[in-house]
């Protein structure tokens, strides 16, 4: 039952991350409990798709469907993160202002929020029919401790969403003065790690065959297995082998949003701006 | 001031990426041999050992004879496939320096595993 458990938890904890800074980014923002439900809703739908047709999927494109389908979802995540980081640096610090004035929810946002809702579905999509295949394996093979294994996959899913919730609550301890700049880091972050997670799905699929040398071997100091390596490389994009090209997609990523951010930043912001 | 800044993130980059390409510019090897098979039972991989040659690209075929989905997964290879029921999957490995590199059925890792030897 513990094997099942851990086996949940870690693939879950990537998911949960996600969430946990979802939610944290927009609160405050009208109705955002649905989206971020209707997110996660639409990930656990997608994910039993995606266990059920598993087999088509991995036959396609010679044998690396589930690969482009994993890694272009993860694109469309990027773009939606990236979206919301210039989004919020063209309206959020008028909007904070705002908030702080009239002291309530602000209505607008909602094309913000659904391209955040995508991220987590893409994110419980992603996890969510890994954890599916695994549970259906073990209904399949009608073994003695079948049982005990679907209750420890149950608790990984529940300690998950801890793990999810204390995201949240960390997140609420920045001083909100603090808290736009800490978010749109955390986020540009989350989407140069995304981006270069493609890239190396590409590569298991023998797509990306060029710059595919490693860069550094940190496997011995933080592998990527352990549970703060999982962290670091959802929270960070941290891997303890990058490959040539997977640097150079996260550098350009991050190097992108940060500077998309800058150009097309109203001219007026207010003196909030950073040095 | 916005411009000196374009300028200054501009620059940068273009002198990161250009350092990155003239490093990487001579290390393409591509994956030429066919695939190096792998079987996939209930309780274990045949075979549990393999051997390839350091610093060459790599593909491995996994079969799945079981009735149920496994997860192909070798974490200092850099590679996690989902493996449906009765079926097999393809999975490109980078170049590898020398070393004993792990791989399991994620679902049941503590029992079902094997090694790729590079040599």
């Amino acid at each position: 039952m513990i094997a099942a458990l851990i086996i949940v938890f870690r693939e879950v904890l990537e998911a949960g991350l996600i969430v946990g800074i979802v939610a944290a980014v927009t609160r405050g923002l009208a109705h955002n409990r649905q989206w971020i439900g209707g997110g996660v809703l639409a990930g656990v739908i997608g994910s039993c798709v995606v266990a059920a047709f598993v087999g088509t999927l991995a036959a396609t494109f010679g044998g690396s469907g589930h690969e482009i389908f994993d890694a272009s979802i993860l694109a469309v995540a990027v773009v939606m993160l990236a979206w919301h980081n210039i989004w919020m640096a063209r309206h959020g610090r008028i909007m904070a202002a705002e908030l702080k004035a009239a002291g309530q929810a602000v209505v607008s946002g909602s094309s913000t929020m659904f391209g955040l809702a995508v991220v987590v579905a893409v994110a419980v999509l992603r996890e969510g029919s890994e954890v599916v295949l695994f549970l259906t394996g073990i209904a399949v093979s009608q073994s003695v401790s079948g049982l005990s294994m679907i209750a420890g996959g149950l608790f990984g899913l529940i300690l998950g969403a801890i793990a999810s919730s204390l995201t949240y609550s960390g997140l609420l301890v920045v001083p909100a003065r603090y808290l736009f700049t800490v978010t749109s880091l955390l986020i540009a972050f989350l989407a140069a790690g995304m981006a270069a997670q493609a890239v190396a799905l590409l590569e298991q699929g023998g797509i990306i065959d060029f710059l595919s040398s490693t860069v550094w071997n940190t496997s011995h100091i933080l592998p990527d297995g352990s549970i703060p390596g999982r962290v670091l490389h959802t929270l960070l994009g941290y891997s303890d082998r990058p490959s040539v090209m997977q640097l150079l997609v996260y550098l350009v990523t991050i190097g992108t949003i940060l500077l998309l951010m800058r150009v097309l930043a109203p001219r007026s912001a207010p003196k909030a701006r950073a040095a | 001031m916005r411009l000196h800044g374009v300028a200054r993130y501009g620059s940068a980059t273009m002198a990161l990426l250009a350092t990155l390409l003239a490093s990487a510019a001579t290390q393409t090897v591509r994956a030429e041999d066919g695939p190096i098979i792998l079987t996939l039972t209930d309780d274990k991989f045949t075979p549990a050992e393999i051997t390839v040659p350091a610093g060459r690209p790599f593909t491995l075929k996994v079969i799945n004879q079981t009735a149920a989905a496994a997860e192909f997964e070798a974490q200092d290879l850099k590679i996690e496939k989902v493996m449906p029921a009765n079926s097999d999957i393809t999975v490109t490995v980078r170049a590898m320096e020398a070393g004993k590199y792990l791989f399991v059925n994620e679902y049941k890792e503590d029992t079902v595993k094997g090694y790729v030897v590079v040599k």
